[in-house]
C-alpha cells in the first residue's frame, strides 16, 4: 500500500492531507417486535473527501430474532473504510437504512438514521436512534379523523391499515392512539442519504422506531502535522 | 487566522411535556454584531429546523440531526453560540412553545455531549394561565435574541422546561501556532 511505504519515509514532504480509517461492525439492531430485518449501509462525506480504500455501501444479510431472546436481531456485517481529505468539513458519516418485510412478503421501511463516524480515535461504541418518516398526506389523515368517529372500527382501521402496508404487530404502534395507527403508512425518502443531510426536515414528521449498534475503531492519521488539534480521549464529557 | 470545525448531532430531546416535538436552531457568532466580524462560516449551515418526532409524552424525543460547521477566527470573542427553540406540533399541525435554550459551543477539542437546559416565559396573568392550561398557547418571545443575549432578562419570569442533548466534536486548526493553550486531555 502507498500509505504504507510513505509512513517509513521520515524524509518525506509534510503532508498535505490527513487521513481517517475506520474499522468496526454494525452489529445489533433492536426495533420493538419487528423481525427478519436487513441493513443498507451507505457512507456520505463531504466533496473534499475522497475514499481511499473500502465499500461505500454494503447490505447485511436478513436478521431474525432468535426464539427467546430479546428483540434483538444480529447483522454482524464488517466494516473497513479508509479516508483522505484536506478539511474537516463533510466529515463522513455512515448512513443505515433498515428494512424488513411485511406478512405479505413485501419489503418495508423499519428506519433511518444517521451517525458521524466519530473525531476521537480509538474504540466506540456507536448507537444510532433510527427513525421511520410518517406520511403527512392529507388524505390519510382526514381517514384517520373519520375513523376515530366510528366506534369499533378496529378491523376497518386494520384493514387500511393493510392497504397501507403497514402490518399489525409493532408494540409502539398499538400503543399510540388511533389515528396515527392509521396513519402510519410507510413512506421512504427518495435520497437514501436524506437523514445525513440538514436541510428538508422541517417537512417531515418522523417516529422513532429502534437502535442500530455499532462498533467502531477509529484510527487519524497526520492532522496534527496539518495543524490541527484533535481530542485524544475518548471519554464523553458531560456539560449540565 | 484559526479555524474550529463543529461535528456531530442535534441528538435528542428529553424531559418535555409536550408530545411531538421539533427543533428550530440557529449558532451566533460575534453576539450578533454585525459590525467588528470576526467570525466567518466557511462552510455548513448555521441555522435549521430538525423533523417532527411524533412520540408519546413522557418519551425521549429523537432528532438526529447531523451538525457540521467550519468557521474561521481572528479572535475568541464572540465565540459561537448554539440556541434553540423547541415547539409541539400537534395532530392539527399547530405549533406551540416547549422551550428556549441555548449553550456555548465547546472551546476546546473533544466529544461533548452537552445538555442545554431549556425554559418557557410563565403567562402573566391569570386569563393565560387558563388558556395556556386549555390550549397549550404559552406565551411566547416577540425577540428570540433574548434566548442568548444577556442584557433585558430581569423582568422574564419563566419555567423550566426539558433539556436539548447536543453530541459534538469540536475539532481547531491553528490555535496552537498563536499560543493557545488546551488541557493536556486533548493535544
Amino acid at each position: 500500500m502507498a500509505t504504507s511505504s510513505a509512513m517509513l519515509d521520515r524524509n518525506a514532504a509534510p503532508p498535505s492531507t490527513f487521513e481517517l480509517h475506520v474499522t468496526g461492525q454494525v452489529e445489533s439492531g433492536s426495533f420493538a417486535g419487528d423481525d427478519n430485518l436487513y441493513c443498507n449501509i451507505l457512507v456520505h462525506h463531504g466533496i473534499d473527501w475522497q475514499v481511499v480504500a473500502g465499500m461505500e455501501e454494503g447490505v447485511t444479510q436478513v436478521a431474525s430474532i432468535s426464539p427467546g431472546s430479546d428483540s434483538r436481531v444480529v447483522w454482524n456485517f464488517p466494516l473497513e473504510l479508509t479516508f483522505k481529505s484536506t478539511n474537516v468539513y463533510g466529515w463522513p458519516q455512515i448512513v443505515l437504512t433498515v428494512h424488513g418485510t411485511d406478512f405479505l412478503n413485501r419489503d418495508v421501511i423499519r428506519g433511518y438514521g444517521s451517525v458521524h463516524i466519530p473525531v476521537v480515535p480509538g474504540a466506540h461504541e456507536v448507537e444510532v436512534p433510527m427513525f421511520r418518516p410518517l406520511s403527512v398526506g392529507r388524505l390519510p389523515r382526514a381517514m384517520a379523523q373519520m375513523l376515530t368517529c366510528l366506534p369499533q372500527s378496529s378491523l376497518l382501521q386494520q384493514f387500511i391499515g393493510w392497504i397501507h402496508a403497514t402490518p399489525a404487530g409493532s408494540a409502539r404502534d398499538v400503543l399510540h392512539s388511533c389515528p396515527s395507527y392509521v396513519t402510519a403508512v410507510v413512506v421512504e425518502y427518495i435520497d437514501p442519504k436524506r437523514p445525513a443531510l440538514p436541510t428538508g426536515r422541517e417537512v417531515t414528521r418522523v417516529r422513532t422506531s429502534g437502535t442500530v449498534v455499532l462498533k467502531l475503531n477509529v484510527v487519524v492519521r497526520n492532522m496534527k502535522q496539518l495543524g490541527y488539534s484533535i481530542p485524544v480521549s475518548s471519554n464523553l464529557k458531560v456539560y449540565q | 487566522m484559526a479555524e474550529v470545525h463543529v461535528v456531530g448531532s442535534i441528538a435528542q430531546g428529553e424531559d418535555f411535556d409536550e408530545p411531538s416535538l421539533l427543533c428550530k436552531w440557529s449558532i451566533v457568532t460575534d453576539d450578533g454584531r454585525a459590525d467588528n466580524k470576526r467570525w466567518t462560516l466557511l462552510e455548513g449551515f448555521a441555522s435549521g429546523q430538525t423533523q417532527v418526532d411524533v412520540m408519546p409524552r413522557g418519551e425521549p424525543c429523537v432528532w438526529s440531526y447531523p451538525l457540521d460547521l467550519h468557521y474561521s477566527t481572528t479572535a475568541l470573542q464572540g465565540w459561537p453560540k448554539f440556541h434553540c427553540e423547541v415547539w409541539s406540533q400537534d395532530s392539527h399541525g399547530r405549533n406551540s412553545l416547549a422551550g428556549y435554550g441555548f449553550c456555548y459551543i465547546p472551546s476546546s477539542p473533544g466529544t461533548y455531549e452537552l445538555k442545554v437546559c431549556t425554559w418557557r416565559p410563565k403567562p402573566q396573568s391569570w386569563l393565560e394561565y387558563v388558556s395556556a392550561f386549555f390550549l397549550g398557547a404559552y406565551p411566547q418571545l416577540k425577540d428570540s435574541d433574548l434566548i442568548w443575549r444577556q442584557d433585558d432578562r430581569y423582568r422574564l419570569s419563566t419555567f423550566a422546561s426539558g433539556v436539548v442533548v447536543l453530541r459534538i466534536s469540536v475539532i481547531t486548526l491553528g490555535f496552537e501556532k498563536h499560543g493557545i493553550q488546551y488541557s493536556s486531555t486533548s493535544s
